[in-house]
C-alpha cells in the first residue's frame, strides 16, 4: 500500500488519462472531457503535494526513486499541467474536432515526464522519455492549419527520434562498460568507469536526448519551428512542462557523474557543456533579435535560457543544482505567462506575430500587465525571479571560478534586453491594428492562473528564501542518493 | 575464434544496413532490413541468448517486416519525379556524414584496441552457466522483478503509440466530422 | 505592540497610499490627497509611538542566503533610527499639509502627492534599514523620488535639466557607495549593520586601516553626492526648480539628510580611520566656507537657503568626523526643523508674489505677511545661531565637538563660517523686512491660507523650543550630555551677533549701501557670484569632453556599430533566407549538425 502511495501522482494522472479516454470513446462533449481532465490534473497536483515529504522506492530497489527532489519536480510539473489545461478550455487553434483529444495527450505526456524525474534506471528513463514525447508528436499534428501542423510534427518527431536514438546509443555504451543499467550501481562503479573515456562519451550521448528536450545547442533547431507551428496550448506545454523534466534528469545525471569529486574526465565533459552553453546563449539571443513571430521569439529565448541553465549545471556543485531547481520554478511561471498572453491574443489566429500584440494595454490591461511581468522576468530585471534566479545561476558558476563564462552569460542577457523590450514596446506604445481592436476578455480561470503565476514570479523575486530553501533541501535529498 | 565470428557478423549486419539505406526500391530496402534483423538474431545466438534470438526472428523478421511490406505496397510509393536540389546529393552527404560520425567516435574510443566482447556479456554468460536455469525463466524473472517498471512503462508506451497513430490518421471533413470511407461501410 | 509590526506600518503606509493613488485616483485629486495625508499621519503616529517605546532589539529576517553570504531585511530600533524616523515622518507630513495650499491650482496634483508618499516611504525605509544592501536600495529610491519631484514641472526645460543634474551627480557618488558596499560584503561576508559595527567582531577587526580608509572613503563618496558636499554640490541649488515644498522636504529631513544619516549610522567605521576623518573635515569645512560666501551674494531667496543647507550639512559632517556624534545628530534634527520652516516661509512668499528675488519680495511688501515673516525671522535667527533658538544649541555643540576633538584650525574656520552664515541669513532677513525702496502700500498683500500657515506656525514653535530635545536625545542615543561653560559658548555667540550686526550695517540701516562688504572687492564678488566657477569648470571640462566623446562615438556608431549592425542584419537576413528554405523540410540539416557537434564533442571527450 505504501508503494502505491509513493507513485500516487503518476497513478492519478495516468488514471485520469484513462478516464478521459473512456469519455472520448463515449463521445462526451469537449467541455465534459476537458472538465474531467482538469479535475484529474488538480487531483494529480494534490497527490504530488501529499507525497511531497515521502521517500522510498516503489518498485525493485534502484529502479525508481521517490524523494523530495523528484516529488518537488513532479509538483512543479503537475502545477504546470494544470496551468496549461487552464489555457485549453476554449477552442484552441486546432482541428475543430481534434481538440477533444488534447487533454488526453497532455495528461499522458505529463505522466511520462513525472516518471522521468524519478527514474533511476536507464531503460525506465528511456521509456519515460519516449512516453512523454509520443503524445506531443501526435498533438502537434492537430494544428488547424493541417500543412503547418504536419510539417511541424514531422520535424519535431524526426529530430526527437534522432535525439532519443543518440541517447539509446549512449546508454548502450554505458551498459557495455558497466554491465548494469542501474544508476546507483553505475555510481558505485564510477571510480573505475570514470577513468575510461568511453564512459564520458556515453554519458554525453545519453544526455543528448535531454538536452534536446531542453533545446540546448546543437539540439535546439526544433524549438522555434515547433513553437511556431504547434497549436498554442501545445506550444505552451512543450515550453514549460517538458523542460522541467529534462532539467530534473540532467540534474540527476550530473549528480551521478559526480559533483564534488569531479574527476579530470569530468572536467572535459564540463568543457563540452560550457561550449554548448555559450553557443546556445549566443545563438538564441542573436537569432531572437530579428524574429517577427512572438512564439518563435520565445523559442529562441528558450534556447538562450537553456544556455543559462547549463551555465550553472556545468559547475557540478550542489549550489549550482539548487540554483537550477530554483530558476526552473521561476522560469516555468514566466514562460507560462508569456505563452498565456500568446494564447489569449492568438485565439483566432494560426500564428502570433509580435505585431498582433500592438495596443495590448488598450485591449486588455490585465494581459498587458501580465506580459510586462513575464517579459521582465525573462529579461532578468528585478524585482522578478528572473533577476534573482539568474543571479543564483551565475553565482554558482562564479563560485566555481568560471568568470569568463559568467561574463559571456551576462553580456548575453544584456543583448536579450533589446528583443524583450521590443515586445513590450509593441504592447504598450503602438496602437492596435484595425482588424483586432476588440477587447480581450480572458476567462476567470485564466485570470486566476495568471495571478498565481505573476504572484510566484514576484514572490520568488522579492523573497526568494522560501523557495531557495525548498530547492536546497531537494538537492540535499538528491545528493544523498549517490 | 569467437572474435572472428563476431567481426564477420558485424560486417554482414552493416552491409545489410547499408543496403537498407542505399536501395532506391523500397521493397528491396525492406528486405535488406529483414537481413539486418536476422543477422542480429544470429548475434544473440552467439551470445547464448537463444530466447531473444528466437523472439527477434519471430517478431521482427516475421511480423513487423511483413507489416512493413504490406504498408509499402498499399501506399504504392513511387520515385518522386522532381527532386529538390538539396535532396539530390543527400544520399552522398548523408553517407559521408555518417562515416564521419563513425570515425570520430571510433577514434575517440579507440575501437581498434578494444576487444569485441564486453564485460557485461562475459558476466552474463557466466551467470547463465552457473545458475543452470533456462534462459526464458531468467529473463521473465528479471522482467517482473528487477525490470518491472520498464516492463509496465513499455505497455503504456505501446498503448499511447497506438492511440496517437489512430488520432493522427483519422481524416475529417471541413466540419470536423469523421470521414468513413465507403469500403469500411460496406 | 511589536516594534517590527509598527515599523512596517510606518514605512509601508506611504507606499500603499502612493500605489493606490497612482493606480486608482489619477482623476480624483481629493481622494488621492486624502490618501497620502492619511498615510502620512499614520506614519507620524507610528513613528512617535516607536520613539516613545524607546530603543529595542534589532529585528530582521533573512532575505536571501546563498553560499556564505547572507542578506537580511529588517529594522533597527536604536536611538538614531527612532529619533530621526520620527522627524522624517513629521516633516514629511507637515510638508504634505502645506502642499494642499501650495499646490492648490496644479492640475497634476495627484502625481505630486503620490510622489510625496513615495518619497516618504523611501526615506523612512532608509532610516530604519538594518542591512547595508537594504539601505542602498532605499537610498536609491530616495534619489529616484527626488528626481521625479525636482523635475515635477517637467515641461520646464530648466526643471527637467535640474532633475537630471541632481540624479547624475548623486549617481556619481552612488557609484562609489555601491563599490564600497560590495567590497564590504565581499570582505566581511555580511551586510548586517549592527554586526559590521560591532567593536569586537565587526569590520574594523577584519581589515587593515588602509583598507578601511578606502572602504569608508568610497562610502563617503555617496554621502558627498547625497549631502551635496564639494565637489558634488552643484545639483542642490539647481534642485530649486522643483516646487518649494519639495525643496523644503529635500533640504531638511530627506534626501540630503540621508547622507549625513548614513555617516552617523556608520560612525564607528569612520572613527577608525584617521585619514578618513581628516579628508571629511577638510571637505566639510571647505564646503561650508564656499557655500557661505556664495550665499552672501545670491539674491534668489531659495538659492540662499540652498547654499545655507550645503553649509549646515558640512557642519554636521564636520561635527560627526570630529567625534561629536550627538552634536552631528542634534544639528541634523534641529536643522531639519528650522530649514523646513525657512523653506515653507519662502514658499509662502513665492506663492504670493510669484518671484524668487528677495529684494523684490521686500519691496512689494513681504513683511506684511506677518506670520510668514515672523517664521522667517525666527528660522533665520536659528540658522544664524542666536540663543535661545534651536540652531544655537546645535551649532554650539558642533563647534564644541570640533574644539574638543583638538581640531583648532578647523574650529576657527567653522567659527568664521558661522559668522558668514549669520551675515547672509540676516542679509536675507533685512532685504525682506527693511526694503530700501518700498513700493506703494499694496492693500492686496495678505498672509497665506491656514493650511500654509499651520505648518509654519508649528515649525516656528518647534524652532523656539528645539533646544529642549538635547537631553532626551542624548538619553535615547545613550550618550552623555556635555556641559559647556558660558565662556566656551562666548565665541559662537559673538560671531553670530557680529554677523547680524555687519548685516544690519550693510543692509539694514537706512543709509546702508546694500552692496555688502564683498562688493568692495570686485574679484571676490565675481568669484562668489559665479559660484566659485565650479559649474563653469564642469561645463568647460565636461562639455569639451562630451563633445569629444560624441564625435568619437558618432564615428564608432556610424562606421562600426551601425555598419556592423547593417552587416549583422544582412547576415541574419541571409540566414533567415536559409531558414526559410529549411522550413520546406530540410530537417536533415538540423539533425546533421546535431550529429556532427556531438561527434566532435565525443571525440574531444574520448581522445583527450
Amino acid at each position: 500500500m505504501a508503494n502505491v502511495l509513493l507513485i500516487l501522482p503518476e497513478l492519478t494522472i495516468f488514471l485520469a488519462a484513462i478516464l478521459v479516454f473512456k469519455c472520448l470513446i463515449l463521445g462526451l462533449s469537449v467541455l465534459h472531457v476537458w472538465r474531467v481532465a482538469f479535475a484529474g490534473s488538480l487531483l494529480g497536483l494534490g497527490a504530488c503535494l501529499i507525497t511531497l515529504g515521502m521517500t522510498g522506492e516503489p518498485f525493485h530497489p534502484g529502479i525508481y526513486r521517490v524523494d523530495l527532489f523528484s516529488q518537488l519536480m513532479k509538483t512543479v510539473i503537475a502545477a504546470a499541467l494544470v496551468l496549461v489545461l487552464v489555457l485549453s478550455d476554449s477552442p484552441p487553434v486546432m482541428r475543430r474536432d481534434a481538440w477533444r483529444e488534447l487533454p488526453f495527450f497532455l495528461l499522458l505526456s505529463s505522466a511520462g515526464l513525472m516518471m522521468m524525474t524519478s527514474a533511476t534506471e536507464l531503460i525506465t528513463l528511456y521509456l519515460a522519455l519516449e512516453l512523454s514525447a509520443f503524445p506531443v508528436y501526435a498533438l502537434i499534428v492537430l494544428h488547424r492549419d493541417r500543412r503547418m501542423g504536419s510539417e511541424g510534427a514531422t520535424k519535431y518527431m524526426l529530430q526527437g527520434m534522432v535525439a532519443s536514438a543518440v541517447t539509446l546509443y549512449g546508454m548502450s555504451f554505458i551498459f557495455g562498460l558497466s554491465g548494469t543499467t542501474y544508476l546507483s550501481e553505475i555510481a558505485a562503479a564510477l571510480p573505475e568507469l570514470g577513468s575510461q573515456p568511453l564512459f564520458w562519451v556515453g554519458l554525453l550521448l545519453l544526455l543528448a536526448g535531454f538536452l534536446f528536450k531542453l533545446a540546448l545547442f546543437p539540439f535546439h533547431f526544433w524549438a522555434p519551428d515547433t513553437y511556431f507551428s504547434s497549436p498554442h496550448p501545445v506550444a505552451t506545454f512543450i515550453a514549460t512542462v517538458s523542460k522541467v523534466a529534462a532539467i530534473a534528469v540532467l540534474c540527476r545525471m550530473v549528480a551521478v557523474a559526480g559533483w564534488n569529486e569531479a574527476s579530470i574526465d569530468g572536467e572535459t565533459l564540463r568543457i563540452v557543456l560550457i561550449v554548448l552553453a555559450v553557443a546556445a546563449m549566443t545563438l538564441g539571443n542573436l537569432a531572437a533579435l530579428v524574429q517577427k513571430d512572438f512564439k518563435r521569439l520565445l523559442g529562441y529565448s528558450a534556447i538562450a535560457h537553456a544556455g543559462y541553465i547549463v551555465v550553472a549545471l556545468q559547475a557540478f556543485s550542489s549550489l549550482g543544482h539548487t540554483a537550477i531547481v530554483f530558476y526552473t520554478i521561476g522560469y516555468l511561471a514566466m514562460t507560462w505567462i508569456c505563452f498565456m498572453v500568446a494564447c489569449e491574443v492568438g485565439r483566432n489566429r494560426d500564428t502570433v506575430p509580435v505585431s498582433a500584440l500592438a495596443g495590448l494595454w488598450q485591449r486588455s490591461p490585465m494581459l498587458a500587465l501580465c506580459l510586462l511581468i513575464g517579459i521582465f522576468g525573462l529579461t532578468g530585471l528585478p524585482p522578478t525571479v528572473g533577476f534573482i534566479g539568474k543571479w543564483f545561476l551565475f553565482s554558482a558558476a562564479l563560485e566555481d571560478g568560471q568568470f569568463l563564462l559568467v561574463l559571456i552569460a551576462a553580456l548575453n542577457s544584456a543583448v536579450a534586453v533589446y528583443y524583450y523590450m521590443r515586445v513590450l514596446r509593441v504592447a504598450y506604445l503602438l496602437e492596435p491594428a484595425k482588424e483586432d481592436t476588440g477587447i480581450l476578455a480572458p476567462s476567470p480561470l485564466v485570470v486566476t492562473g495568471a495571478m498565481v503565476a505573476c504572484l510566484v514570479v514576484l514572490w520568488m523575486g522579492v523573497a526568494p528564501n522560501y523557495f531557495w530553501e525548498i530547492a536546497a533541501e531537494a538537492i540535499v535529498a538528491l545528493g544523498a542518493t549517490y | 575464434m569467437a572474435l572472428v565470428i563476431y567481426y564477420v557478423l558485424f560486417g554482414i549486419t552493416v552491409l545489410f544496413a547499408l543496403g537498407v539505406l542505399f536501395n532506391r526500391n523500397t521493397v528491396r530496402s525492406a528486405i535488406c532490413l529483414v537481413g539486418v534483423m536476422a543477422a542480429l538474431a544470429v548475434n544473440y545466438l552467439i551470445m547464448r541468448q537463444e530466447f531473444v534470438a528466437f523472439i527477434q526472428i519471430v517478431v521482427y523478421t516475421g511480423a513487423i517486416m511483413v507489416l512493413f511490406l504490406f504498408v509499402i505496397m498499399l501506399l504504392n510509393l513511387r520515385e518522386p519525379e522532381v527532386m529538390p536540389w538539396y535532396l539530390r546529393k543527400a544520399r552522398f552527404w548523408g553517407g559521408a556524414l555518417s562515416l564521419v560520425f563513425f570515425f570520430t567516435l571510433a577514434l575517440a574510443v579507440q575501437v581498434w584496441t578494444v576487444s569485441g566482447v564486453t564485460p557485461g556479456a562475459i558476466e552474463n554468460e557466466a551467470f547463465i552457466k552457473e545458475s543452470g536455469t533456462p534462459e526464458v525463466i531468467l529473463l521473465s524473472t528479471l522482467m517482473i522483478t528487477k525490470y518491472v517498471a520498464p516492463f509496465i512503462l513499455t505497455s503504456i508506451l505501446l498503448l499511447v503509440a497506438v492511440i496517437g497513430a489512430i488520432v493522427m490518421a483519422k481524416r475529417y471533413d471541413e466540419d470536423g466530422q469523421e470521414i468513413i470511407s465507403e469500403e469500411e461501410v460496406s | 505592540m511589536n516594534p517590527a509590526i509598527l515599523a512596517i506600518v510606518v514605512i509601508f503606509t506611504p507606499l500603499v497610499a502612493f500605489a493606490t493613488a497612482m493606480l486608482f485616483c489619477m482623476k480624483a485629486h481629493r481622494i488621492a490627497q486624502g490618501l497620502i495625508l492619511g498615510g502620512g499621519a499614520v506614519s507620524v503616529v507610528g513613528a512617535f509611538l516607536l520613539l516613545l517605546g524607546g530603543p529595542s532589539e534589532t529585528q530582521s529576517i533573512v532575505w536571501l542566503s546563498s553560499g556564505s553570504l547572507e542578506l537580511s531585511f529588517g529594522f533597527m530600533f536604536d536611538g538614531l533610527s527612532l529619533s530621526f524616523g520620527a522627524v522624517v515622518a513629521l516633516i514629511t507630513f507637515l510638508v504634505q499639509v502645506y502642499s494642499i495650499g501650495y499646490m492648490h491650482h496644479d492640475p497634476a496634483k495627484t502625481r505630486y502627492f503620490a510622489l510625496l508618499g513615495l518619497f516618504g516611504w523611501a526615506m523612512l525605509g532608509f532610516v530604519y534599514a538594518v542591512d547595508l544592501l537594504q539601505a542602498l536600495i532605499f537610498w536609491e529610491l530616495v534619489g529616484l523620488a527626488s528626481f521625479f519631484l525636482i523635475g515635477f514641472w517637467y515641461e520646464k526645460p530648466s526643471a527637467s535639466a535640474a532633475a537630471r543634474k541632481a540624479f547624475l551627480l548623486t549617481r556619481i557618488g552612488d557609484t562609489g557607495l555601491l563599490i564600497g558596499i560590495l567590497l564590504i560584503i565581499n570582505i566581511s561576508g555580511m551586510a548586517h549593520i549592527p554586526a559590521l559595527l560591532d567593536a569586537e567582531t565587526g569590520l574594523t577587526t577584519m581589515v587593515s586601516e588602509g583598507t578601511l580608509t578606502l572602504l569608508v572613503l568610497l562610502i563617503f563618496m555617496g554621502i558627498m553626492g547625497k549631502s551635496a558636499q564639494f565637489p558634488l554640490h552643484t545639483w542642490l541649488p539647481d534642485a530649486m526648480e522643483g516646487p518649494t515644498p519639495v525643496s523644503a522636504l529635500l533640504h531638511s529631513a530627506t534626501m540630503v539628510a540621508a547622507g549625513v544619516f548614513l555617516f552617523a549610522r556608520l560612525h564607528p567605521l569612520f572613527m577608525a580611520s584617521e585619514t578618513a576623518i581628516l579628508v571629511v573635515l577638510c571637505i566639510a569645512i571647505f564646503t561650508a566656507l564656499m557655500s557661505a560666501t556664495i550665499a552672501m551674494v545670491e539674491t534668489d531667496l531659495k538659492k540662499v537657503l540652498a547654499y545655507s543647507s550645503i553649509g549646515q550639512l558640512a557642519f554636521m559632517l564636520a561635527a560627526l568626523a570630529a567625534g561629536g556624534l550627538l552634536a552631528g545628530i542634534l544639528h541634523l534634527i534641529l536643522h531639519a526643523v528650522f530649514k523646513a520652516l525657512l523653506f515653507l516661509c519662502a514658499g509662502s512668499y513665492i506663492h504670493h508674489f510669484e518671484t524668487n528675488d528677495m529684494r523684490e519680495i521686500g519691496r512689494r511688501g513681504g513683511r506684511r505677511m506677518r506670520w510668514t515673516t515672523a517664521g522667517l525671522v525666527i528660522g533665520g535667527a536659528s540658522l544664524a545661531g542666536l540663543p535661545p533658538l534651536a540652531g544655537f544649541f546645535s551649532k554650539e555643540e558642533v563647534l564644541a565637538s570640533l574644539s574638543h576633538g583638538g581640531y583648532h584650525l578647523i574650529w576657527f574656520l567653522a567659527l568664521f563660517a558661522a559668522f558668514l552664515t549669520a551675515y547672509y541669513t540676516f542679509r536675507m532677513v533685512f532685504f525682506i523686512i527693511l526694503p530700501d525702496r518700498p513700493l506703494e502700500a499694496d492693500a492686496t498683500v495678505h498672509d497665506s491660507s491656514p493650511v500654509i500657515l499651520g505648518p509654519i506656525i508649528f515649525l516656528t514653535i518647534a524652532t523656539v523650543l528645539g533646544g529642549l530635545i538635547l537631553g532626551p536625545l542624548a538619553a535615547i542615543l545613550l550618550l552623555d550630555v556635555p556641559h559647556h561653560s558660558l565662556l566656551s559658548m562666548l565665541p559662537a555667540i559673538l560671531c553670530a551677533l557680529a554677523g547680524v550686526f555687519v548685516a544690519w550695517w550693510d543692509f539694514g540701516r537706512s543709509r546702508a549701501t546694500r552692496r555688502g562688504f564683498v562688493g568692495a572687492v570686485p574679484v571676490l564678488h565675481r568669484l562668489f557670484s559665479r559660484k566659485w566657477y565650479v559649474d563653469d569648470v564642469y561645463q568647460a571640462v565636461f562639455a569639451r569632453f562630451i563633445q569629444l566623446m560624441a564625435t568619437v562615438l558618432h564615428r564608432v556608431e556610424v562606421d562600426l556599430l551601425d555598419g556592423g549592425a547593417d552587416r549583422l542584419a544582412d547576415v541574419t537576413r541571409w540566414t533567415g533566407g536559409w531558414t526559410a528554405r529549411l522550413q520546406s523540410g530540410w530537417v536533415q540539416a538540423y539533425i546533421a549538425s546535431g550529429v556532427v557537434v556531438v561527434a566532435l564533442a565525443g571525440y574531444f571527450l574520448g581522445s583527450r
